[in-house]
């Protein structure tokens, strides 16, 4: 029955809502201890269960609180009667839910139980009494104990060392086996203490490490050497669970013991011939006879004798061929002496009689005295890195052969930056020997200008593993003068991705970078006679052009005929070279210097052009839409020459039967964006499609479309100063696409 | 123009409204635009003796002599091109500021070229105006109105001076 049941009773009986017959009825049919006392805890009532659980019959109205008995708590102290559960409760106090107490008979034995003792109050809620129920809980306690007392027997019982270790490596207890193996007299010389202080100084980090672990929640195992207290060194092997301590920390429980030599030289020896087993090489054993004592699976591999065939035999014997006989000797004599062989290659015979190229380590055996019994023989099969060699040298080989037939000069070096190979072409060029190392002089043939920039440059290449390339000069013995070449070097990597070396190349670029510089100062100076051409050209045009004029509005009424007709053409002209000159004049301003690095939103751009033309789209009733645009790092004059010029031709170039529809648009290609001006105008013949962007290239006279042709070849220079491409695609008489591309 | 050599002396300080004949020089090697000039001062009504000078050499000269000899007629304007032969206009302007009568003298600066270099010239040299050559004839006229306004202004600025002198 619950506390909360017995509540539940006491709350009925007092009210007369059930006869007191039937309370007592119930009370006694409960297997509980039940009893009511009033308010000074003097019985008033017990059932039959009480009478027997305590072992005396009770008097009502004396006794108080059933207790007759003794009564102790948990741990084995006196609980006085004023203190037990029943009298607490009944000067208002509580009791722990489930405690436990002790309690002693009349006869001397004892038993546990639990009390859910609760009050009566009246209707001013004054305590009148209490009701207490006793649950024995003796059996289960028993069980308990029984159960601790067989873990007990066994922890000081067996070999092994049990021990319960605290976070901070306090030893919080261990067994007697346990005490023994580190040589303590008694648990209260080391529990309290840490424990690390009995680990080896060369294990204690890792015990450390492994207490922290398993106290974190991990089981583990880890072997470790303690030094006892009697100073004894033991080899431990341990395995540990984590355990909750009764103050809340999880503390380390471990089952710890010694492994003997005698296991650890076992275990050793597994290992080791684990190892020889699996190993790639041959690896023998042998007496000072040369008389084969052991022979792993390589061997057998190897030289094909199984290891029957092959113990009891000597060495000379089975695997060495008839004109190596003298090695053994020799080498029998080196290992009396004490001697090692390292990496001696030579050959050995299989058994079915092929040779085979191998690398012999052998070493001298000692017995426990120190005296050499025999030899251990390593052998690998050189035979694959034999080939590989050979190889690398014949492709070496190849190489030195195509270098020196290349006109460039050819070098090598290494992953620390210094050259160790030229080809022929640079002891040509420099007349250097080939006695000093390879890397010796270049730096002495370098222009002083390019010396500071080309060692950084290398620097950085070499630290970086990046790609290398640098213009320099090197000084031509020849010609006695100063020759610029272009030097290139790529890193060589192994499979790992480590740079083995550096491949490098120098070749000439003087005359193509002399024809490159002509060039650019030509251009300058075209450009320079353009620019002041078209400049100094306005001024004679425009006394034409005003007195023209002058002549035609005071004059014109005294010409006739001819007269009037020459003096149109001679106006007709100075206008039409007034045009051409203005854009001769925008054609040689497109220069590389004016591209700057701003960016420009080509739909602003496009606005402005549109203003500009603004007068001719209404004259003509053009339709003119745009798709969406980007911004890009264009000059803004630039583009907006570029969509000016398009549209302008799309609008000159209408077609006479309908007006002028046009539509303007971008997409991202390649890293390019291609723009596209595309219109329903006469179309441009295939034939002409390439010549229009030449200077002053005109399809039609000027009679029926004016201009300079110079529009189109402005459009081709700027797109070319973004390195861009300008075409068109067209169907004559439908329509032209004018597309161009810019960078990103 | 023979180096302006002979310079009537003008109708006196006029009133507002009145003619007056202003002494006005040109220095200009084209011929054709000296003639443009005297179209633009003509269409304009800017009674003048209008004396021109071909190069900067010469042009310095006579604004020394003008400047030395009280009894020559005074400039009222300077018309200078400032690509002269010899001398540049900016030697010819400089040479004007640097006289004692022709110190305040207002300046058109003419110019066939569009060129900040030259602009700043001319302002550095006290020009009232900078006048780039257009290409078209009703453009050029336009220069007759700008001397005009610009001699109706000094010849205002002189009254005023005038007047407070006498009182």
């Amino acid at each position: 029955m619950t506390a909360r049941g017995a509540q539940a009773l006491t709350a009925l009986a007092p009210r007369g809502e059930i006869s007191d017959t039937v309370f007592r009825g119930l009370m006694d049919a409960v297997p509980a201890a039940i009893y009511v006392t009033d308010a000074e805890g003097r019985l008033t009532y017990f059932n039959d269960a009480a009478v027997k659980l305590s072992g005396r019959t009770p008097e009502i109205g004396t006794d108080k609180w059933f207790v007759t008995w003794k009564m102790f708590l948990a741990d084995g102290t006196p609980l006085p009667h004023d203190q037990c559960p029943m009298a607490v409760v009944l000067k208002g106090g509580e009791v722990p839910a489930g405690m436990e107490c002790i309690a002693e008979r009349p006869d001397g034995t004892r038993f546990w139980f639990t009390s859910f003792p609760a009050v009566l109050r009246d209707a001013q809620g004054r305590i009148t009494g209490g009701i207490n129920l006793l649950v024995d809980t003796t059996d289960r306690r028993k069980a308990e104990i029984e159960a601790s007392e067989q873990f007990r027997t066994i922890v000081e019982t067996t070999p092994e060392c049990v021990k319960i270790v605290g976070p901070d490596g306090t030893l919080l207890f261990m067994n007697r086996s346990g005490l023994e193996m580190i040589g303590a007299s008694c648990a209260e010389a080391v529990v309290g203490k840490s424990l690390y202080d009995v680990i080896a100084p060369e294990d204690r980090e890792h015990f450390r490490e492994f207490n922290e672990m398993v106290c974190g929640g991990e089981e583990g195992a880890l072997q470790f050497e303690i030094v006892g207290l009697n100073g004894e060194r033991q080899h431990m092997e341990t395995y540990a669970a984590p355990l909750r301590h009764t103050d809340g920390t999880t503390v380390q429980l471990a089952v710890t013991h010694e492994i003997s030599e005698r296991r650890r030289a076992e275990r050793n020896a597994l290992l080791l011939s684990a190892i020889v087993d699996s190993s790639d090489d041959a690896i023998i054993s042998k007496n000072l006879d040369g008389v084969i004592m052991s022979w792993n699976k390589s061997s057998e591999r190897l030289f094909g004798y199984t290891a029957e065939e092959a113990i009891g035999q000597t060495i000379a014997s089975l695997i060495i061929p008839d004109d190596r006989q003298d090695e053994e000797p020799e080498i029998l004599a080196r290992l009396r002496m004490g001697e090692r062989v390292d990496h001696f290659e030579t050959v050995r015979r299989r058994k079915d009689g092929s040779r085979i190229d191998v690398s012999l380590t052998i070493s001298p055996v000692k017995n426990a005295q120190g005296v050499i019994i025999g030899a251990s023989k390593i052998a690998r099969d050189v035979t694959e890195s034999k080939r590989i060699r050979s190889a690398l040298l014949e492709s070496e080989a190849r190489f030195r052969q195509l270098a020196d037939t290349m006109p460039q000069i050819v070098w090598t070096a290494g992953s620390d930056g210094l050259v160790d190979y030229y080809n022929e072409r640079w002891y040509q060029f420099t007349g250097f020997g080939r006695i000093l190392p390879a890397d010796a002089n270049w730096e002495s043939i370098l222009h002083p200008d390019d010396v500071q920039r080309t060692r950084e440059s290398w620097s950085a290449a070499v630290h970086s593993g990046q790609p290398y390339n640098i213009e320099y000069r090197f000084f031509d013995r020849q010609e006695k003068r100063w020759r610029w070449f272009v030097a290139r070097a790529v890193a060589v990597r192994d499979v790992t991705g480590n740079i083995v070396k550096w491949f490098g190349t120098c070749t000439d670029i003087d005359d193509q970078k002399r024809v490159e510089d002509e060039l650019r100062r030509a251009d300058e100076d075209l450009q320079q006679f353009a620019f002041s051409a078209s400049h100094d050209l306005q001024e004679p045009l425009r006394t034409v052009k005003i007195y023209s004029e002058l002549l035609t509005r005071r004059y014109s009424g005294k010409l006739e005929g001819d007269g009037l007709k020459f003096l149109r053409y001679v106006t007709n002209g100075a206008t039409r070279m007034e045009t051409l000159v203005r854009d001769l004049l925008t054609y040689t301003q497109v220069r590389e210097s004016d591209m700057g690095d701003n960016i420009s939103n080509a739909n602003d751009v496009l606005q402005e052009s549109l203003a500009n033309i603004s007068s001719t789209i209404a004259e003509t009733g053009a339709q003119i839409t745009s798709g969406p645009l980007p911004s890009l790092p264009v000059n803004g004059t630039h583009l907006q020459q570029l969509f000016q010029n398009l549209l302008g031709n799309a609008i000159k170039y209408r077609s006479p039967e309908r007006p002028p529809i046009i539509r303007i648009g971008a997409e991202r290609q390649n890293g390019y964006w291609v723009f596209s001006v595309a219109d329903n105008g006469i179309g441009i013949e295939p034939e002409y499609k390439e010549n229009i962007f030449g200077l002053f290239k005109r399809l039609h006279n000027s009679d029926e479309y004016p201009g300079t042709g110079i529009g189109l070849a402005i459009c081709q220079r700027i797109v070319d100063r973004y390195h861009g491409r300008i075409w068109v695609e067209s169907e004559p008489g439908r329509g032209s696409i004018f597309r161009f591309t810019l960078p990103v | 123009m023979e180096g302006g050599r002979a310079m009537k002396r003008g109708g006196g300080a006029g009133t507002a409204g009145e003619t007056r004949r202003f002494e006005i020089v040109l220095a200009e090697d084209n011929p054709a635009d000296a003639e443009l000039v005297r179209e633009a001062l003509e269409q304009h009504n800017v009674h003048c003796s209008l004396h021109v000078i071909c190069d900067g050499a010469q042009a310095m000269e006579l604004i020394d002599r003008l400047d030395a000899d009280p009894k020559e007629p005074r400039l009222d304007l300077l018309l200078v091109d400032m690509l002269l032969p010899k001398r540049d206009g900016e030697a010819v302007l400089r040479r004007l500021r640097s006289t004692e009568r022709y110190a305040q003298t207002p300046v058109v600066v003419i110019s066939g070229l569009s060129s900040s270099a030259v602009e700043e010239a001319a302002i550095r040299n006290a020009a009232v105006v900078y006048f780039k050559k257009p290409a078209a004839l009703e453009e050029f006229m336009r220069l007759g109105s700008i001397v005009r306004q610009v001699l109706e202004q000094t010849t205002a600025n002189e009254i005023e001076t005038d007047r407070r002198g006498a009182a």
